[in-house]
């Protein structure tokens, strides 16, 4: 079936704008509605709307399971680091004396991380899908 | 006796009953995420208050919901999104491989 | 007929048991009093779910996570089998 002009024009006008919010959606998690999880969501649906126009955006999913892992693994690492810091397993890494500045830090890497994870891993699932339909 | 609980809980009942009469996986697989979703309109109704503002600082009321089923639910929901994909997939497999989606006939074939 | 009867009865019944323990139902607010009060000092987070999540109960979102890395890894196993029940 062939796909109409409209929805293709609509498609690529909208991609940048979705991935911007959902990058400040992501990065802003600590301030406004929103967060990692809420965020990643968002970016992989700014990626799957070129699914709707034909487009095959992911060629290989085997890479993008390998960046969820490395993802996870650093996600782990951030939260071990507490434990020589401060002294108790999974918390933030600045000691609780520290100001409010210092504490964001660790909360915006920490939503940087999930939301990229998240993302990932919902592309991979969808694209799964999508390659066994075919 | 707060009515939006008690609400709830039957929509939660409502996905059980589903669960036990549906014939088909796919109408299980539904009845199994309107059971998931009524699960959490239960624990948001559980933290809520008449007039409560979202759960962020720098507001004007300084009455806010209980941000804590909040939290949890972040949880249930991307769970709950992994377990629909999982049963999916599957789901697919089994129709490659007997042809049906019938409950009754997977377990007649299997014997 | 006679099983979709029995299963209403017994949803019916586990109705009524949850009615009767939510007659006398109270909210506390302690936790809610107290991260309004010291989250933002604790965490450096305005938005206190953020607060919760990443800070207070940080174990389980990670774990969460996991489990995100499992079903994908699952599934992309499943999907590589061809016509064949695992």
């Amino acid at each position: 079936m062939k796909t109409s002009e409209i929805l293709t024009t609509i498609c690529k006008v909208l991609f940048p704008f979705v991935l911007s919010y959902g990058l400040y959606v992501i990065i802003n998690g600590h301030i406004s509605p929103g967060g990692g999880f809420q965020g990643g969501a968002i970016l992989a649906t700014a990626i799957l709307i070129n699914y709707l126009i034909g487009i095959h955006i992911v060629e290989d999913v085997g890479l993008l399971v390998k960046v969820e892992k490395y993802t996870f693994i650093v996600i782990m690492l951030l939260a071990f680091v507490s434990l020589f810091t401060r002294g108790e397993l999974f918390t933030n890494f600045f000691s609780i004396q520290s100001s409010i500045l210092q504490k964001r830090i660790f909360l915006i890497l920490m939503n940087f991380f999930i939301g990229i994870k998240v993302a990932t891993g919902l592309i991979a699932i969808f694209s799964t899908f999508i390659e066994e339909g075919e | 006796m707060r009515l939006d609980i008690l609400l709830s809980f039957v929509v939660v009942l409502i996905g059980i009953y589903g669960l036990t009469i549906s014939k088909n996986i796919i109408s299980s697989i539904i009845s199994l995420n309107i059971t998931q979703a009524a699960v959490v309109l239960l624990f948001l109704s559980v933290g809520a208050i008449e007039g409560g503002e979202a759960p962020i600082l720098g507001g004007f009321t300084p009455s806010i919901v209980d941000p804590i089923p909040q939290a949890l639910m972040i949880t249930a929901i991307v769970i709950g999104a992994s377990i629909t994909a999982m049963s999916l997939m599957l789901t697919i497999k089994l129709f490659h491989y007997y042809g049906t989606l019938s409950w009754k006939e997977i377990i007649e074939r299997e014997g | 007929m006679i099983k979709k009867i029995l299963v209403l009865l017994m949803l019916f019944t586990i109705l009524v048991f949850f009615m009767i323990t939510i007659s006398d139902f109270n909210i506390n607010t302690y936790t809610k009093d107290y991260l309004l009060e010291n989250g933002y000092k604790e965490t450096g987070s305005q938005n206190l779910i953020t607060a919760v999540y990443l800070d207070y109960r940080l174990y389980d979102s990670i774990f969460e996570a996991g489990v995100l890395l499992v079903t994908v890894s699952g599934i992309i196993f499943m999907s590589k089998k061809d016509d064949e029940v695992l």
